[in-house]
């Protein structure tokens, strides 16, 4: 986007220009967009990039931004999925206010227009969008979430029947599925995102029928290292599944062939997703199996534990507006984090009058070591800078923050916090201007929490 | 009925100030605009429109940080003082002890907010009214908890019958006191003791709190003897009035008085 | 028979702030009563309610305050003369103090001379505008409570409430003393009316006052 190669962006609740990695950069990328769609509950930071408080000249943007007020989770009915695989459906416990739409609906309205738009192509790239099968209700939300939910789930084309298991999928076109791991969620006995049954009856917190577990309703998986061997749980107290009268029982759904015997050549390999069926102590990741400490990309200290300073397999972005600090222009540690008051990109929290009253603006937190030498007084203005970017804060001189002393000197560290951005009630700037644009090796999560800077008294 | 109130645990705090907005929501408090002025507590005092705050501490004592967190609210004192001196007659006890206003009655005299050992009403401008924590009665009533008790995550707020509170808390303060020897018990002995009863990890004042809050001397001389004596002066002075009156005219002085210096130019 | 000579005892200024300080002071009390205590509720209508009392005692406060203030601007050589008559005590105002409970029973007895204002009034003089100074003084603090230390609050309470009873209490006396009380008569209607009283009975009752005012004159 940031090339020009990207011309329309759909952004759904998401607020990069508080967000981004390097949220400068971001920001910038965005004007060179032709078009983009926000749905969210307030007027975001990234829709009105183009406004004069954005820092941006509106007469030099010509990005078509449209706006569409989006409903609260409370607005509307849908399912949350959890990191236990709990796929929970949450009904609508208000109606929306004036015209906000859940999203499901917006996307509805979008691609029925998508296809109206392409009806009469002959461009055979317009292929796909015709032969899209979009043939959902409009106007009745329920109904729209039911149909999708069943198609996520799958059916049997041939019966039109839903889908019991996964396991009778077939690859031969006679059935359909969304998402195969969710298969299983919405069968012919009904919707089972909604079931809550919250009887337990292991003990351990399993709660087989509480809403639906992917995969196969599975609350957890490898189960079969519950049982010993040969099928006998390791404890009465904990046991899930185990071998008995030919197959394998128990209060979970077993995570194994239920007719696979203990005895059988494979019976007592649990792990059923590794080739060789064994756990393993260590993954197949980018980096590792070792865990070894490299300093962040910006640091001001040498790696005193490893011969290499940085991680060599992360990945850096050798790209414009992503320059990296020294240690002599910026020697402050910092840090970004949040507060319990706000959430993420803050537009939901920053405009609620109440939060906002509790924390209603940007501040950064720093020792008092530091203030002293910078001549930073509690609640002064101040700036911090970093090679990407500035932003100003009220200082929090607190205690809480103390030098560093590695390798016989010392290092300040400054805690700066995130969520802000000017629209809304509590507004302040976005912390994430200071931050910069490289990856973890493994889930490339941006490198939030560790960058050079400097700070100073005053806003210039 | 049992007097009813809450613990506040502040080793259990974690000032998240979950309370502080689950009071304003169901009170339907507007917000204030605050800002940012180097402490977390935002909100420095309670006003008309905070019926309770959470206040923040920040210690550094033999190398050791302590940041303390407590909730501030109107401590619903078992003897309370506000109820003696409200003119109107507008706070009373419910049958749990909970310290209520009525807010047709109140007129907004303030008095109460300055005869409060723990300086708690607060004037609303707008309404020309007195505000204060009423401890939810329309809640508990109904068996529910109090608002903000039912928004603590922790468990560092606990709401139940005085003597059962006072005992966790003893209890709590004797597991505290290895870690933290200056932890108490406040509230059991307080301006006659409260129906909010807090564990303290340290000394009441490192939580802005008085160690032994009293009801002023002046409010006490003003309730107990200005108030109920003092205007009986003016019935005294009243008969002594119309005695005089009588007893001149019986006694004649009146008349002769009445005309005197008419000689002169009579 | 000649109309008889009539000598000024009381000044305009003073008539003034005299009766407005009455009228004011019965509103105030009377309001100010209603938000003391529930046994006056029956007057609440007349005031508009406990609000409506609220507003007029705060009302009548600053008229009751700026006009002293107004007189003590326009003419301070007045209130200088009152409260120097006011702080001369002597010998017979002693005495007349020492006597006047007899002299309120009905006991003949022979008042030593006095000036334009008795022992008594002098009394009243200092008495009233410290009344007036404390109650102002604790009624700005308690309407603007939040604006002052919580201890200068917690005292306004017993200063206004102990003013106002101690103000009424002595206002009663001086009511009955200034009308119905034997040989009052011409100083309560030199009040309501221009201020002068008949010489004779000035001469009588402020013998001390008229022999130096009025004294030479009549020898002429």
């Amino acid at each position: 986007m940031y090339d020009g190669d990207i011309k329309g962006l759909l952004v759904f609740g998401s607020n990069p220009f508080v967000s981004g990695p390097d949220a400068n950069k971001e920001t910038k990328a965005l004007e060179n967009l032709d078009w983009m769609v926000a749905a969210d509950l307030f007027e975001t930071e990234t829709a009105a990039f183009w406004k004069k408080e954005a820092g941006a000249d509106p007469k030099k943007i010509k990005t078509e931004v449209f706006f569409l007020p989006a409903a609260a989770s409370y607005e509307k009915a849908g399912t949350i999925t959890n990191s236990g695989r709990w796929i929970q459906f949450r009904w609508k416990a208000v109606d929306p206010v004036g015209e906000d739409m859940s999203d499901l609906e917006i996307f509805n309205i979008l691609g029925k227009k998508m296809k109206e738009i392409y009806k009469d192509s002959t461009d055979p790239k317009d292929k796909p969008i015709q032969d899209l099968v979009w043939d959902y209700p409009e106007h009745d939300e329920a109904k729209l979430l039911d149909e999708v939910q069943r198609e996520i789930n799958g059916y049997d084309l041939t019966t039109g029947k839903l889908m019991a298991k996964f396991a009778d999928l077939r690859d031969d076109g006679t059935t359909s599925c969304g998402v195969w791991i969710y298969c299983g969620m919405y069968t012919e006995e009904g919707n089972k995102t909604q079931w809550r049954d919250n009887s337990d009856p292991s003990g351990m917190g399993v709660y087989p029928k509480w809403s639906f577990a992917w995969p196969a309703n599975r609350r957890i998986v490898y189960n079969r290292c519950s049982a010993d061997p040969a099928g006998k749980p390791w404890s009465e107290d904990k046991k899930v599944i185990w071998w008995e009268d030919g197959s394998w029982t128990g209060i979970d759904v077993p995570d194994f062939i239920v007719a696979n015997a203990p005895t059988d050549p494979d019976g007592d390999k649990a792990f059923i997703m590794k080739d060789d069926g064994k756990g393993g102590l260590f993954a197949v990741m980018a980096d590792g199996p070792f865990p070894e400490h490299y300093e962040p990309w910006e640091s001001p200290v040498k790696n005193l534990l490893s011969s290499v300073q940085f991680n060599p397999v992360a990945k850096i972005w050798d790209t414009p507006m992503n320059p990296q600090g020294s240690p002599d222009e910026y020697p402050i540690i910092g840090t970004t984090y949040r507060v319990v008051e706000h959430w993420q990109a803050g537009i939901m929290t920053r405009n609620c009058p109440w939060l906002a009253e509790l924390m209603p603006e940007a501040f950064v937190e720093i020792s008092k070591e530091l203030a002293k030498e910078k001549g930073i007084n509690n609640g002064d203005m101040v700036t911090i800078v970093s090679a990407r970017g500035k932003v100003k804060a009220v200082a929090c001189v607190t205690p809480r923050f103390k030098p560093f002393e590695m390798n016989g000197k010392i290092y300040h560290e400054i805690g700066v916090i995130w969520h802000y951005g000017f629209q809304g009630i509590a507004k302040g700037d976005p912390a994430n201007r200071l931050t910069p644009h490289i990856g973890c090796a493994n889930s490339h999560t941006p490198e939030y929490k560790a960058f050079l800077c400097d700070i100073y008294k005053g806003v210039k | 009925m049992p007097n009813k109130g809450y613990l506040v645990d502040t080793s259990k705090c974690i000032g998240c100030r979950g309370c502080v907005v689950a009071c304003k929501q169901w009170n339907q408090l507007p917000a204030e605009r605050t800002s940012f002025k180097g402490t977390y507590q935002t909100v420095p005092d309670l006003t008309a429109n905070n019926y309770t705050i959470v206040t923040f501490h920040e210690y550094e004592e033999d190398g050791q940080i302590k940041w303390y967190f407590t909730k501030r609210q109107c401590m619903h004192c078992l003897d309370p003082v506000c109820l003696k001196v409200c003119p109107q007659k507008a706070i009373s006890k419910t049958d749990t002890g909970a310290v209520v206003r009525d807010r047709e009655k109140c007129v907004g005299c303030q008095y109460c907010a300055a005869a409060c050992p723990f300086h708690v009403p607060r004037y609303d401008k707008v309404n020309d009214k007195e505000t204060k924590c009423s401890l939810c009665p329309e809640r508990t009533a109904e068996g529910e908890l109090p608002a903000c008790v039912k928004a603590c995550i922790t468990g560092a707020l606990q709401y139940g019958d005085r003597d059962q509170l006072l005992a966790i808390a003893n209890k709590r303060v004797s597991e505290l006191k290895a870690e933290y020897p200056n932890a108490n018990v406040y509230g059991d002995k307080q301006a006659g003791g409260t129906n909010i009863i807090y564990v303290l990890a340290d000394k009441p004042e490192k939580y802005g709190f008085e160690e032994d809050p009293k009801v002023s001397i002046a409010i006490t001389a003003w309730q107990d003897i200005i108030q109920p004596y003092f205007p009986w002066l003016i019935a005294l002075t009243g008969a002594v009035s119309v005695f005089s009156f009588f007893s001149t005219r019986l006694l004649g002085v009146g008349k002769e008085k009445a005309h005197e210096g008419e000689g002169i130019h009579g | 028979m000649a109309e008889e000579k009539r000598v000024v005892k009381s000044s305009l200024g003073a008539r003034i702030t005299h009766w407005s300080h009455t009228i004011c002071w019965f509103i105030l009390l009377f309001s100010g009563l209603l938000m003391v205590t529930d046994w006056f509720s029956w007057l609440a209508p007349v005031f508009g309610g406990v609000n409506g009392a609220n507003l007029l005692h705060r009302i009548f406060a600053i008229v009751f305050a700026a006009v002293p203030l107004i007189g003590l601007i326009y003419n301070p050589r007045s209130f200088i003369n009152w409260m120097k008559e006011a702080l001369t005590w002597g010998k017979d105002e002693i005495k007349f103090m020492m006597m006047f409970p007899f002299d309120l029973i009905g006991i003949k007895v022979n008042m030593p001379p006095q000036d334009r204002i008795n022992a008594g009034q002098k009394f009243n003089s200092l008495f009233f505008p410290t009344i007036g100074l404390f109650i102002g003084l604790s009624g700005v603090v308690m309407w603007f409570a939040e604006s002052f230390p919580l201890w200068m609050v917690r005292i306004a309470y017993p200063i206004h409430d102990l003013c106002w009873i101690l103000g009424t209490m002595q206002l009663m006396f001086h009511m009955y003393l200034g009308s119905l009380h034997p040989g009052s008569g011409e100083s309560f209607w030199a009040m309501f009316g221009d201020g002068k009283v008949r010489a004779s009975w000035a001469k009588h009752h402020h013998t001390k006052w008229y022999e130096r005012v009025y004294g030479e004159e009549e020898e002429e």
